[in-house]
């Protein structure tokens, strides 16, 4: 029995509002992965954003360099480039460090919300670009090859950032 | 002939698309990427993609926002001819992202993709792509 109905609080959506307008792709190529039997890899996963207009650079590479305004909520979204065949391979973002600046803060840490349609959790994380400046981060993802025997491969990497 | 089904593909192209970059008069917002790099592709992330594979392979080509909150419409809206299709690989449409062909000869050409992108309450954008297939027993 709830005795004052009208206080009741309810959580809100995770995601209702959150439509992040500075957005980065992540697409890796699992069958070079899973070529490589974990040995580390310099290639083979290719990062782009919505920001080339605003000079982000490295488009295409491990090296994005992303240029965003500060306050910008920032999307990344993690796909496996034969995502739309049968292998049943996936990549999900595992986690987010700052290796050196300022940018995120604690209060745009970026964090897992729920995922686009038909993706698995954990392929997309909404962080923000509280303060100006530059920033490194390091990402990590998990790639996980096949379905009935499935393997996993972790992988980190360092892009940049610059909000101005 | 029935269009191939993308869960009959051993290779897959994504066309990622700026949008933000084409609305903004950029031609160079566009990003290509196989899952073939093990098998000699080059260029990966780039409008010149090559991409190496074996004779017969079956290709699924997909466009896909690199914002994937966009709400505008992006599609494919044709191929031109190459070669390396023979008489019966021709690109076929799935649905407005998604087309699927065959390379059934050897060989090594360009091959135009036209792409479209109607932002919001805008008007179409179209440009063409011209990657290249090396095909190879």
């Amino acid at each position: 029995m709830n005795l004052y109905e009208d206080r009741l609080v309810v959580a809100a959506s995770d995601t209702a509002e959150l439509n992040p307008n500075t957005a980065i792709t992540i697409a890796v190529d699992t069958a070079y992965v899973g070529s490589m039997h974990g040995k580390k890899i310099g290639q083979a996963i290719y990062m782009m954003d919505n920001m080339l207009a605003n000079g982000s650079k490295g488009e295409g590479t491990l090296d994005l360099h992303t240029n965003c305004n500060v306050g910008s909520l920032i999307g990344w979204n993690s796909v496996a480039i034969n995502g739309e065949g049968s292998s049943g391979d996936t990549v999900v973002i595992t986690g987010f460090t700052v290796s050196q600046g300022n940018v995120f803060t604690a209060a745009g840490q970026p964090r897992e919300v729920p995922p686009p349609k038909g993706e698995p959790a954990g392929s997309y994380w909404v962080g923000q670009a509280m303060n100006s400046g530059s920033q490194t981060y390091r990402i990590e993802i998990k790639v996980t090859i096949g379905k009935l025997h499935p393997v996993s491969y972790y992988y980190t990497w360092d892009p940049f950032i610059t909000a101005s | 002939m029935a269009a191939i089904q993308p869960s009959e593909c051993s290779v897959f192209i994504q066309i990622w698309v700026d949008t933000n970059a084409l609305q903004n008069g950029l031609t160079n917002g566009v990003y290509l990427v196989d899952n073939n790099l093990a098998h000699g592709s080059t260029n990966e992330g780039t409008t010149d993609l090559n991409t190496n594979l074996p004779t017969n392979a079956k290709i699924c080509w997909t466009i896909l926002n690199t914002n994937v909150n966009w709400n505008g419409q992006l599609s494919i809206q044709n191929f031109g001819n190459a070669g390396v299709f023979g008489a019966g690989g021709t690109p076929q449409q799935i649905n407005a992202q998604t087309w699927t062909g065959q390379v059934q000869e050897n060989g090594a050409d360009n091959y135009a993709i036209y792409i479209n992108a109607v932002p919001p309450g805008g008007t179409g954008i179209t440009t063409s792509l011209n990657p290249k297939l090396t095909v190879s027993s």
